[in-house]
């Protein structure tokens, strides 16, 4: 062996060391690539970008087997034909909107603007996915938002009637009532089908036009014939009911509101306004049963308040303070307005329903917003204040009851006893079970004057 | 901005208020945005002279695949919707020259007392609306250009819903299966004027519906035979009204037609659904039944709006006559979106000459030498989406359209679906096929020509067959 | 509409660029899947011993739920067995959005891994998260959650390919043994001294023997002594075989040392297999599989090292340096991790 030879050698063991070291370098590195998976399932796409999480949740299986579910599916087949084409990825959004509808589930909106975004990425004035931003931003509250972009898309084309639709229910949301029927009538011009006939109708009833809002609806009902997709008829048929049952005319509401369920089943809100029937009418079992039922798929405020006013009537002390948690609970996540409103009925928290209907203001201006800052107000002793906002709140003249008990009862608490009287009287005539805490205060005040 | 459950005191409330101008809510109040109408929405439209040149042939359908089980309350035509039958002549305009106005009338139920279990059928407190004694009339006033509008019929009963064995013995009482035979006494005389007919009948348009919203990906494409193909209207109904006119009466001279091509005696046929505008605040206590008609549907060439018309542009087609269709649409009919979108489709190459600039879709519109070459030279300002008619010659698709047309137990007609997809893609009028090449029932030879509906008892969809 | 008539014009000519602006706040600062209100997304990475989440939410969905209905609500099922929540943190992300960090603790699945998103009753009607799970590195999936869909599950194999999830054990293995330096380094200090294949032989199947042993030990769950001592011992068995080098001239009789050696490296795989984390349901077949792969591995590194070593047959002071250096790294390890114990580093 030659030294040489030995170097040669010697050189390769030291390889053989440096590849250890080298090992021992990369040993932390080793360690992770250790723990791949022993993994087979479906194949992760590795890009989390909006752009990418807009298609995914555009393009999110339906999760029933309804009508509207194979209309999804079919719309994301065609998307997948042809993925450039905008106007199929608004049809898709659409068809998600409808499932939102149906399913009172609005969680639904998120892909119905996800697909309008996916549309817009690829015709950025496309009208369609533009109205389904708009009704995107109306369900999430955002009413100055939706105003504003259904005003530029119909400055830009004035026959756009989804757009006057958005644009209509945004001011009136807003408190700005006259623009909304302005709006409402420009879309009713253009396009007299059932949305242009609902708000038609229901611009008539805030504006005390019952016989014209009822009218409307019969028009609206008449113009939603469609077996397949019966959910706007049934949102029709309900709002006409409820306007019998602000009437005091619950037999006619609720044959309203078992038709709206023998269009949609389970319809919630025919579930509601029928439990409300059965409120009024002293029925605690069933209207504890119908509101349950219309809770469970679709947790509202409102519904958890006459769930546990009919509980409370039913001597289920303990399932109204349930019911009451409830609506608290979902009132802060999603829904001041009606905590506001709640609280201030039952008075409670006084303060802090005034904090919650003054901040509702921030994001609404409409009759109902200012009736439950009246009555906030009025809880607080801040009379004056009280008087102006249920004022707002009754200038268009609205047959409601609650309305106008609220304004009677602020009317006594100034001195104004006989105008207020007259009021309150008004309202018992009107609806004499508005609500089981407002009825009962309005029967005392006009029996012993006593003022809640 | 959320609170804790278990929040109460006002100390919590400050941390709630820093953030709740952000408050996000859904109350479901939202009114509804998109709905169909079908009431008003039409589906199909035939027009066609028999060899004889007698009589213009007429068929409007509305309401698209109606449910023959649809019960308990059927569908029918509107009272609100003012159906209309549009007719414009010669080649100086698309205006109506003559109009033929269509409104139903629905009798109110009775109102009895709902606990008076004694009252005999027909009072109104029945589930079954076939019991009610309801009944459903229409009136026809035909509008002539410079004349008064004439009343033609008046009180003209609907053709009821084919609704079961069981309804035609108690409700109607005819034999069990007399519903064929029955249906047929609706058709009313008109004496000088014609015949009408309306109720429901057989859809008689035959489609692969489910593949031709699929993009026009059809079973059979260009070149494959077609196995599956399914015929989507196969089973529904539709209402349509149906006219037998005297060519007479349309030509404009109160003669019959000249035999042969000519654009005087070429018709302009299309037909429409309106409904009424209301004054929302009716400060003034105006009265609904008074506001003005629009027009929300609108059809004359099938498969116009489905397959040419853009969805931003759909509503625009519907509000909008033929008369403005080249200012409104032009850019449609020369550069068809469905070109486009088969090329992605069918992964194909189209030429460009199939894609832009295609006067040859007008020269079809317009029966540019048809049937003879040198027949018919309509300018461009009376283009529009009207199904033109040529009394003067026996009809033959793309010259009216015929219910009715072959052998196959009369169930053929010219396949305009066909023809149509075979014309946009192809420049051809054939080649191109659906798959689907003859109606589900026998057509009639006589008015109201579509087959008579299918029964909701036994031939409802998800029912055993008779 | 009074406003129309006036303004429309003005605003018809500005248009484009007013459409752009609203489409582009509307549509790009706060697209559907942005921060918006009523849509969170989840990553889930199931990497080592546990899953690591990173939640993000609108700021005003994130205030919804404090950090006690996050633990009691976000479930992460190991071949069904929860795994223990931990709460790792909270920051903002601009410009409206807030991350949460979650991490789970639990062994390694071998059938599924589940995500249960059951906070849906705190956030507003109608929320939407968007989640992904995923094994690092590996297969994943992602759905959309909520109300009455609140659990995305990863189907990790069917019973039919469990051999394939075996085999992954076994290449575990294999990366272990040679990413895993110490072992190596004491590998290299036995065989560098040469000596006949007879006795090699036996000094490897000793050290494997008794790692085998320890392993199962340990990975049992029979009994396991603390990392803080075993990790040293092994730093001090590499640093021992490099100077004991200095004092024998072969391999012969070695075996007798290497296999208390190797029952101490044995604890140290098995600390390797628990980060990893061992599937619940299929222990011992896991076990077996990852020494297999620890085998392999051994075999493999010897196959190239001995006809390296055979061919440039190091002179004897070479062998004194190259078992000096070993026996210093050693050294030095045994003192980092002294220092650094429990940790490994």
């Amino acid at each position: 062996m030659t030294p040489r030879k030995n170097n040669v050698r010697a050189a390769a063991a030291v390889i053989v060391s440096a590849g250890l070291a080298l090992a021992a370098a990369c040993g932390r590195g080793g360690q992770a690539a250790a723990t791949k998976a022993p993994a087979t399932g479906p194949a992760a796409s590795t890009d989390q970008t909006p752009a990418s999480l807009d298609r995914r949740l555009a393009l999110q299986r339906p999760d029933g087997n309804t009508a509207v579910d194979a209309l999804l599916t079919s719309d994301e087949r065609a998307v997948g034909l042809e993925p450039t084409k905008a106007d199929l990825w608004v049809l898709l959004g659409q068809a998600w909107v409808r499932k939102a509808r149906e399913s009172a589930d609005p969680g639904f909106y998120v892909n119905a603007r996800a697909a309008a975004d996916v549309a817009l990425a690829i015709d950025p004035e496309h009208s369609g996915a533009l109205d389904l931003q708009g009704l995107s931003l109306l369900n999430d509250h955002r009413f100055e938002s939706a105003r504003s972009l259904a005003q530029q898309i119909v400055d830009r084309r004035p026959d756009d009637a989804a757009a006057l639709g958005t644009l209509s229910d945004a001011l009136l949301e807003l408190g700005r009532v006259d623009e909304a029927a302005d709006s409402a009538q420009r879309m009713i011009d253009l396009k007299p089908n059932l949305p242009s006939y609902v708000r038609a109708s229901y611009l008539r009833w805030i504006t005390g036009d019952v016989d014209g809002a009822v009218r409307a609806a019969r028009l609206a009902i008449d113009s939603g014939s469609d077996g397949r997709y019966p959910e706007p008829r049934a949102w029709a048929v309900v709002q006409a009911a409820a306007i019998f049952a602000h009437e005091g005319d619950y037999a006619g509401a609720e044959a309203g509101y078992d038709r709206a369920l023998r269009q949609v089943p389970d319809y919630p809100p025919a579930l509601v306004g029928k439990g409300r029937v059965a409120l009024a009418r002293g029925d605690a079992r069933a209207a504890a049963a119908l509101l349950d039922r219309a809770y469970d798929s679709s947790p509202l405020a409102e519904t958890a308040w006459l769930l546990g006013d009919a509980r409370a009537m039913g001597g289920d002390d303990v399932g109204a303070r349930r019911a009451y948690d409830r609506l608290e609970h979902t009132g802060r996540a999603s829904d001041h307005r009606t905590l506001a409103l709640f609280w201030a009925t039952k008075n409670v928290h006084a303060q802090e329903a005034l904090a919650l209907a003054e901040a509702e203001r921030d994001v609404r201006g409409d009759l109902y917003t200012d009736d439950a800052y009246a009555w906030a107000l009025y809880r607080n002793g801040r009379l004056a204040d009280a008087g102006k906002a249920i004022d707002r709140a009754l200038s268009h003249h609205t047959r409601d009851a609650r309305l106008l008990y609220h304004a009677g009862a602020i009317r006594c608490a100034t001195g104004d006893t006989a105008g207020g009287r007259a009021l309150v009287r008004q309202a018992l005539a009107l609806d004499p079970a508005f609500d089981v805490t407002g009825a009962g205060e309005a029967r005392r005040l006009m029996a012993d004057g006593s003022i809640p | 901005m959320r609170l804790r459950h278990r929040f109460i005191g006002a100390s919590a409330a400050l941390g709630f208020l820093a953030t709740v101008a952000s408050a996000n809510a859904s109350s479901h109040r939202e009114a509804p945005a998109i709905s169909f109408d079908p009431a008003a929405d039409n589906t199909d439209l035939w027009a066609w002279v028999p060899p004889d040149l007698s009589m213009l042939f007429l068929v409007a359908a509305y309401n698209p695949l109606e449910e023959p089980s649809g019960g308990p309350n059927f569908n029918k035509f509107s009272d609100d919707v003012l159906y209309q039958i549009h007719i414009a002549r010669g080649d100086q305009s698309l205006e109506d020259a003559v109009t033929y106005d269509i409104r139903f009338t629905t009798s109110p139920i009775m109102r009895v007392d709902v606990t008076d279990k004694t009252a005999a059928p027909g009072g109104g407190k029945e589930f079954f609306s076939q019991l009610s004694g309801q009944t459903q009339t229409y009136s026809i006033v035909k509008r002539e250009a410079g004349m008064a509008p004439v009343t033609i019929a008046s009180g003209v009963p609907v053709a009821p819903s084919n609704i079961g064995p069981r309804t035609n013995v108690v409700a109607y009482k005819i034999a069990a299966n007399g519903y064929d035979a029955f249906s047929q006494t609706f058709v009313k005389d008109m004496g000088a004027e014609g015949q009408v007919f309306a109720g429901p009948r057989d859809d008689g348009f035959y489609v692969d519906l489910a593949r031709i919203f699929d993009l026009a990906n059809f079973a059979g494409s260009i070149t494959t035979p077609v196995t599956s193909a399914v015929d989507g209207v196969a089973g529904f109904n539709c209402h349509a009204i149906a006219m037998a006119i005297p060519t007479s009466k349309l030509t404009g001279t109160g003669k019959a037609p000249t035999a042969g091509p000519s654009d005087a005696q070429t018709l302009g046929v299309w037909a429409s659904a309106s409904r009424r505008k209301v004054s929302i605040l009716r400060h003034d206590g105006t009265i609904d039944s008074d506001g003005p008609w629009v027009q929300v549907s609108r059809l004359g060439l099938p498969l116009i709006n489905e397959a040419v018309i853009g969805l931003q542009d759909k509503d625009k087609y519907n509000r909008t006559t033929p008369a403005t269709d080249v200012t409104n649409f032009g850019g449609y009919f020369l550069n068809p979106i469905i070109v486009r979108d088969y090329e992605v489709v069918a992964q194909t190459t189209v030429p460009d000459s199939l894609k832009f600039n295609r006067t040859d879709i007008l020269d079809v519109i317009n029966l540019k030498d048809i049937p003879t070459t040198g027949a018919h030279n309509f300018g461009l300002s009376v283009t529009g989406d009207v199904l033109r008619v040529d009394l003067g010659v026996a009809s033959s698709f793309p010259n009216g359209r015929v219910v009715g047309h072959g052998a196959n137990p009369n169930q053929d007609q010219a396949d305009v679906t066909d023809i149509e997809l075979s014309l946009l893609l192809t420049g051809k009028t054939s080649g191109i096929s659906d798959g689907v090449n003859s109606n589900d029932k026998p057509f009639l030879t006589q008015i109201p020509f579509l087959a008579s509906p299918w029964e909701g008892a036994t031939q409802g969809h998800g029912k055993p067959a008779p | 509409m009074k406003l129309g008539t006036t303004r429309s014009r003005a605003r018809a000519t500005r248009w484009p660029l007013a459409l752009a602006l609203a489409t582009t706040l509307l549509a790009l600062g706060t697209p559907a899947s942005a921060h918006a209100i009523g849509l969170s997304r989840g990553e889930y990475v199931q990497s080592g011993s546990g899953v690591a989440a990173q939640l993000t939410f609108s700021r005003a969905d994130s205030d919804a739920v404090d950090d006690g209905e996050l633990l009691r609500g976000v479930v992460v099922r190991a071949d069904g067995e929860p795994c223990e929540a931990h709460i790792e943190g909270r920051e903002t992300a601009n410009p409206d959005g807030v991350v949460r960090r979650m991490r789970f603790a639990c062994p390694r699945p071998i059938r599924s891994l589940a995500l249960t998103f059951g906070v849906f009753d705190d956030l507003p009607d109608g929320h939407r998260h968007a989640a992904r799970l995923r094994v690092d590195g590996g297969a994943g999936a992602e759905d959309v959650l909520y109300r009455r869909h609140e659990t995305v599950s990863l189907r990790l194999d069917a019973p039919a390919s469990l051999p394939l999830a075996m085999l992954a054990f076994v290449r575990m293995g294999i990366e272990h043994i040679l990413t895993g330096y110490d072992h190596l380094a004491f590998l290299f200090a036995l065989v560098v001294v040469g000596g006949r294949k007879r006795s090699l032989l036996g000094v490897v199947t000793a050290f494997t023997a008794a790692h085998s042993i320890t392993l199962a030990v340990a990975a049992l769950g029979l009994w396991s002594p603390p990392a803080r001592v075993v990790e040293p011992a092994i730093a001090l068995s590499i640093a021992y075989v490099g100077v004991e080098n200095f004092f024998v001239r072969n391999g012969e009789g070695r075996w007798r040392l290497t296999f208390p050696f190797g029952l101490v490296h044995g604890f140290g795989f098995a600390s390797a297999l628990r980060d990893v984390g061992l599937p619940t349901g299929e222990r011992v077949g896991a076990l077996v599989s990852f020494n297999l792969g620890v085998e392999a591995g051994q075999l493999l590194v010897l196959a190239a090292v001995l006809p390296l070593l055979a061919w440039a047959r190091p002179s004897r002071a070479q062998v004194f340096a190259l078992s000096g250096a070993t026996a210093l790294v050693g050294a030095v390890w045994f003192v980092a991790r002294i220092a650094t114990s429990p940790a490994r580093f």
